[in-house]
């Protein structure tokens, strides 16, 4: 099982977006794809219309007094299953710290699911606290959306010094650029400067700014399976698929 | 843990009425209403080997065309998804499909046949959901309707494919993960409200698309599947086991002109060898000109088939051959493989020139004629060396299934660490004679006593063929390396590679002989010799 981070500093720049569009990509192409949706609030649960709730919460997920795999629910898509949200993953970080191994606990928790599933997208939430610790450990691929603002390069200077202390060293750091307008000068300039500045290497796909993506609000399911498939978000999400899968074969060889 | 599988009804009702009351009985449960899944799909191509190797292992291969580019979709029996990948075509072969795991758990299981469209739906229905209070897919269900084709590729069972004809009306019901109860309600709902309208189907959907056509997905197997009695005359019994051997020959016939896959060829090779094998060790049962007659005849056949099939095998070995080599030099075997695809491309077109010549086409019928006859009584008393014809079969085949076993302990006994491979290989041929007798009249055992001594032969027959294939294959190789040099086809770093094969291959021969007095212990061991003096010693037979 590969496991896949959505993972940033900075809140609102299109985590669980391409947590979703990306997994729903993944179950396209025949992986037993599962999205556990980590953030307290939901958003990937809203997205495929499943109660963010989870009877016992948090606390009885962590002490593994729950069995994760009888939380999880298929999604209206084959091959792609999500394990909810609650909204007391907010305590998520107690839960750990009590846990006895806070950063390597979650990924002891996915254990028994690698031999289910292929790839596993954890939609994270912002911050950096011990439940982004633990994913640190449990990830293979950190996929860090970025949006073209002078502060992204902060957020992943700091990313890159807490990693370089803190991280597993064979976590690959995958940054792309999100919510880019081409048709803007300034967002043309912020991203050929961060590009150069950035500590990690940017993929070279970027995710458009673009309303269709608000409308997978409205829609409540993945982009890339209601809007066409020529519109310039889906392509877009397409190209990172594939560029994401490049280079995780490229990094197991 | 335990989670419900998919359950498939059979409809006593036409989809159109189906569907009516369908919603109107599945509006009822709780909290949940139906909408049409959006997808429908216009054919749906079932895909498997000749002999169904797929079935076999409890799965199904469906391939679907779509706007966004094709799928497919490999699933359990019940209809569970195993597997999906994404393809635009149906590929025949499993080296052709998608990579990933669809295309590794395919190729497990089929190589190296191939893949044959075996049925085709045509309009298959429609998809329906059920959605709670959120909108979100609960249960799934298909409609199944419209009609079945046969597939859309050489048809191999019989001369004419069948016309297609209506799909019986079918039902599948699919949970979704972390709904169970929805779908348990969905079912009893189902069950209790439309029991005279829908019953639990009893076979899979490919069986049932198929016997709508007259045919079933395990229908061909290389195996002798026979029962005989063992009352029966020797000459039936031995007319029944040649006429099954027949219909192998001409099940693979039409595959083998065309090269769709090298087990087709290797199975009516099989039958050739089973019918000579027959011919020659179950005596005095037929006419002696008659069976002097067919035994030249299928001798010729069997020769003459030969040279496509020891190019297939050398072709199938290929990829073990470039392995056993160091990674730098091995695509200096890449002449080896061209020289062998293109000699295989030419005896494979001469098979197929002598699969339609009146020789071959003669032989087979006047065998078809032979096998058909009626034997007058008369005849039969004035037939010179027809003395067993009219005994049981039980009888005959224990005393040449003795002879044979006791021929091959005599040899086995002879053999020495210091016998030349000549010895090896002629307890090799003593060994393939009893296998045959004792495959061709298993029937006439109880399974559990046979199993154990033709398990313990068949390794004795591995170690033996292996030793014999490692020497054969030595001189096979120095013979292609002058062909090629001849043929102007090898460079030296291609010859130096299969010198180096040769080598391997010197090793590969010698551990086997290592081996071989291991396994003729065992085959030869007290429980084994007190099993076959049980069930075939003359006098000691005892009725089963």
């Amino acid at each position: 099982m590969r496991v896949f981070a959505t993972y940033n500093i900075k809140g609102g720049v299109g985590k669980t977006a391409t947590a979703v569009n990306l997994a729903h990509l993944s179950a396209r192409d025949g992986y037993r794809t599962l999205v556990w949706d980590l953030d307290p609030q939901g958003a990937a649960s809203f997205y495929f219309r499943i109660q963010p709730k989870i009877d016992g919460g948090a606390k009885r997920l962590i002490k593994g007094k729950l069995d994760p795999s009888r939380l999880i629910r298929g999604t209206d898509f084959l091959d792609l299953d999500l394990l909810p949200a609650d909204f007391s993953y907010r305590h998520m970080d107690l839960a750990l710290e009590d846990s006895g191994d806070p950063t390597r606990r979650l990924a002891h928790l996915l254990l028994p699911l690698s031999e289910e599933y292929d790839h596993l997208f954890l939609d994270c939430a912002p911050s950096i606290s011990r439940v982004s610790e633990g994913i640190f450990v449990a990830a293979d691929a950190l996929l860090v959306p970025t949006i073209p603002t002078t502060l992204s390069l902060r957020t992943l200077d700091q990313l890159h010094r807490h990693l370089s202390k803190k991280g597993p060293k064979r976590l690959q750091v995958l940054p792309f650029f999100c919510m880019v307008d081409r048709r803007k000068k300034l967002h043309r300039r912020i991203v050929a400067e961060i590009s150069e500045a950035s500590p990690y290497p940017f993929l070279e796909t970027q995710i458009p700014y673009s309303s269709l993506v608000e409308q997978m609000g409205l829609h409540r399911a993945p982009l890339t399976s209601w809007a066409a498939p020529s519109t310039p978000p889906v392509r877009a999400y397409e190209e990172l698929w594939d560029e994401v899968m490049r280079q995780s074969r490229g990094s197991r060889q | 843990m335990d989670r419900p599988t998919p359950i498939l009804f059979e409809l006593r009702i036409d989809p159109p009425e189906a569907l009516a009351r369908l919603k109107a009985v599945l509006s009822d449960g709780p909290s949940t209403f139906l909408t049409d899944d959006p997808s429908p799909v216009a054919t749906r191509t079932y895909l498997d080997t000749f002999d169904g190797r797929l079935h076999r292992a409890g799965r199904l291969l469906a391939f679907t065309p779509g706007r966004r580019g094709g799928r497919l979709e490999l699933e359990t029996l019940d209809g569970e998804l195993v597997r999906r990948a994404r393809s635009d075509e149906p590929h025949a072969f499993a080296e052709q499909l998608p990579p990933g795991p669809l295309a590794e758990e395919v190729v497990s299981v089929i190589a190296p046949r191939r893949l044959l469209p075996v049925a085709e739906l045509r309009d298959p229905g429609v998809g329906l959901r059920l959605v709670d209070e959120l909108d979100k897919t609960v249960v799934r269900l298909d409609l199944l309707g419209g009609t079945v084709a046969p597939g859309d590729g050489p048809w191999l069972w019989g001369d004419r494919p069948p016309a297609p004809a209506p799909m019986p009306p079918l039902l599948l019901v699919r949970p979704v993960r972390g709904y169970e109860e929805a779908f348990q309600a969905a079912i009893s709902l189902l069950e209790d409200r439309l029991a005279e309208e829908l019953a639990r189907a009893t076979d899979d959907i490919l069986t049932q698309a198929l016997a709508v056509l007259g045919r079933g997905p395990r229908d061909y197997s290389s195996k002798l599947r026979l029962e005989l009695d063992p009352e029966a005359s020797a000459e039936a019994a031995t007319r029944e086991i040649l006429w099954t051997l027949l219909a192998t020959m001409r099940a693979n016939e039409e595959g083998t002109r065309l090269d769709l896959d090298p087990e087709l060829l290797h199975d009516f090779r099989v039958a050739v060898r089973r019918t000579r094998a027959v011919l020659g060790q179950v005596r005095g049962v037929f006419p002696a000109a008659d069976v002097a007659r067919f035994k030249k005849g299928f001798a010729w056949l069997g020769g003459a088939t030969g040279p496509t099939r020891d190019l297939d095998v050398y072709l199938l070995k290929l990829p073990d051959y470039r392995a056993g080599l160091p990674r730098r030099i091995q695509p200096h075997l890449d002449p080896l493989g061209t020289f062998l695809q293109e000699h295989q491309r030419i005896e494979q077109a001469k098979l197929a020139r002598l699969l339609r010549t009146k020789r071959y086409r003669t032989l087979l019928r006047d065998w078809e004629a032979f096998l058909k006859r009626e034997p007058r009584e008369e005849e039969q008393e004035e037939a010179p060396g027809t003395e067993n014809a009219r005994r049981p079969i039980r009888q005959v085949a224990s005393e040449r299934i003795w002879k044979a076993w006791q021929r091959v302990r005599r040899r086995g006994a002879k053999i020495t660490s210091e016998s030349e491979a000549a010895e090896l290989h002629r307890l090799r041929i003593a060994c393939k004679k009893l296998r045959y007798l004792l495959e061709v009249f298993r029937s006439l055992a109880p399974a559990d006593q046979l199993q154990p001594p033709i398990q313990a032969l068949k390794k004795l027959q591995d170690n033996l063929g292996d030793f014999n294939d490692y020497e054969v294959q030595q001189k096979r190789v120095a013979a292609f390396a002058d062909q090629m040099v001849n043929e102007d086809l090898a460079p030296v770093p291609t010859l130096l590679a299969m010198g180096r094969l040769q080598a391997r291959l010197d090793r590969g021969q010698r551990k086997e002989r290592r081996r071989f007095e291991k396994r003729f212990r065992r085959f030869t061991s007290k429980d084994q010799r007190r099993r076959l003096e049980k069930l075939f010693k003359p006098d000691a037979t005892v009725e089963c």
